[in-house]
């Protein structure tokens, strides 16, 4: 069994361990830089010293962790992402050959053939024209394809953010809200008994960050994502660069509130919570110090139509949609 | 438009409507299209339409090969 989080920024696989409740993951970075094949002797000292990549055509691809170093220690070369926005990168020319050669390498050998496997999908965006169905086919496809030493693998689809319910909530029978605050996207779903009830996406998570913070401070989109990881937000900022990040910060959360609120009233008719509903931050984006505090009390200033429970971050929120992937296949 | 195409074609029945749908994409494809037609290619009801040239429309893409999977070495990290 095996659970794969297809992240725009990361993809991680989770594994059942050997001892009991131990969970195997594997991550990388879901990024490449590409250039020309020119010197073959380069080619192979970067073989031998274990940088993931490979050729087509006289050009080379240097993928996952590696391309980011690569990419900041050479100026001319470009960070390529093969997804944006949660979904298959359609201005990458490249994104389909690359993404699937990094998952069935992430996957590497499995040991039987037609081994379940969970991978999450995002649900369409409320505030971007996105084709979430067209990404999932693209990745089924992708996982179709997997043939090692003559096993296969056999894929289901699993959305982001009931990923998250199905890892944290089992001990309120999977009922309550999931939110994955991804590097493309924020994933929404509130799941009442494992069955997802309201579903939605949100196309402002971590790139969208970076790319208004550099749009208010005449920075770099690279430069702001580096300063970004370091931020705290519960201290004050001290120049304008942490002004920005952490109002941009507030901007995301307030968008992402009210987007819930407003599915939530849409649906109004068809929910009935008696009971607490606890909610379950996840994410990359949603990593920063204070940041679940700030969610939390916003949420509870919302003042949605139904009563909110527990507001919690799982201590490796990076690793929950990959666990919850996990989970989906081995409950199959 | 429908003028035009009665001029062009001189047969106003259901197989005309065919071919106006053809010539609206070249038109919105092309801007330059009906400039070229003008100034090389006068256009009479006679004039036959292999005659006229039209700009084929450019792939934005690279290629469209999908590649056969590879399994690359290194790639991932245990955590």
């Amino acid at each position: 069994m095996i659970g794969f989080d297809c992240g725009t920024y990361t993809l991680i696989t989770a594994r059942q361990g050997k001892k009991e409740n131990e969970i195997k993951y594997v991550k990388d970075i879901n990024a490449f830089v590409e250039f020309d094949v020119e010197d073959r002797k380069m080619i192979n000292m970067l073989k031998a010293s274990n940088i993931a990549l490979f050729e087509r055509e006289k050009v080379a691809y240097i993928m996952g962790d590696a391309a980011i170093n690569f990419a900041k220690a050479f100026k001319n070369l470009e960070l390529h992402r093969p997804m944006s926005d949660g979904c298959l990168n359609p201005a990458e020319k490249d994104a389909y050959r690359v993404l699937m050669n990094m998952i069935h390498s992430m996957i590497g050998e499995v040991e039987h053939d037609q081994t379940v496997l969970y991978f999450s999908v995002p649900a369409n965006a409320l505030n971007e024209k996105t084709d979430a169905d067209f990404h999932q086919k693209i990745l089924e496809d992708m996982f179709k394809k997997y043939n090692y030493n003559g096993k296969t693998i056999k894929a289901f689809p699993i959305n982001e953010a009931l990923a998250v319910i199905y890892a944290e909530l089992a001990h309120k029978a999977f009922t309550g809200v999931g939110i994955s605050f991804g590097g493309g996207m924020v994933n929404v779903c509130y799941s009442v008994f494992s069955l997802p009830v309201v579903k939605f996406s949100l196309v402002n998570s971590g790139d969208w960050i970076d790319k208004q913070v550099a749009l208010a401070t005449n920075e770099s989109i690279a430069y702001i994502n580096k300063a970004k990881h370091s931020i705290d937000l519960t201290k004050s900022p001290t120049n304008a660069l942490e002004r920005a990040i952490q109002t941009q910060y507030r901007i995301m959360i307030d968008h992402t509130i009210n987007g819930i609120k407003s599915a939530l009233l849409q649906k109004e008719t068809e929910i009935k919570a008696d009971d607490p509903v606890d909610f379950i931050i996840a994410g990359g984006t949603a990593s920063p110090n204070g940041f679940a505090e700030i969610f939390t009390e916003a949420l509870h200033g919302a003042k949605l139509p139904i009563p909110i429970g527990e507001v919690r971050k799982p201590v490796d929120n990076l690793l929950v949609v990959a666990r919850g992937c996990l989970v989906a296949a081995q409950n199959s | 438009m429908l003028s035009f195409l009665n001029k062009l074609f001189c047969k106003p029945n259901p197989e005309s409507l065919k071919v106006e749908v053809t010539v609206r994409v070249i038109f919105e494809n092309s801007p330059n299209f009906i400039q070229k037609i003008d100034k090389e290619t006068p256009i009479t009801p006679s004039t036959p339409l292999s005659s006229i040239k039209q700009e084929q429309p450019q792939s934005k893409s690279y290629d469209y090969d999908l590649g056969e999977p590879m399994m690359i070495k290194n790639l991932g990290k245990e955590i």
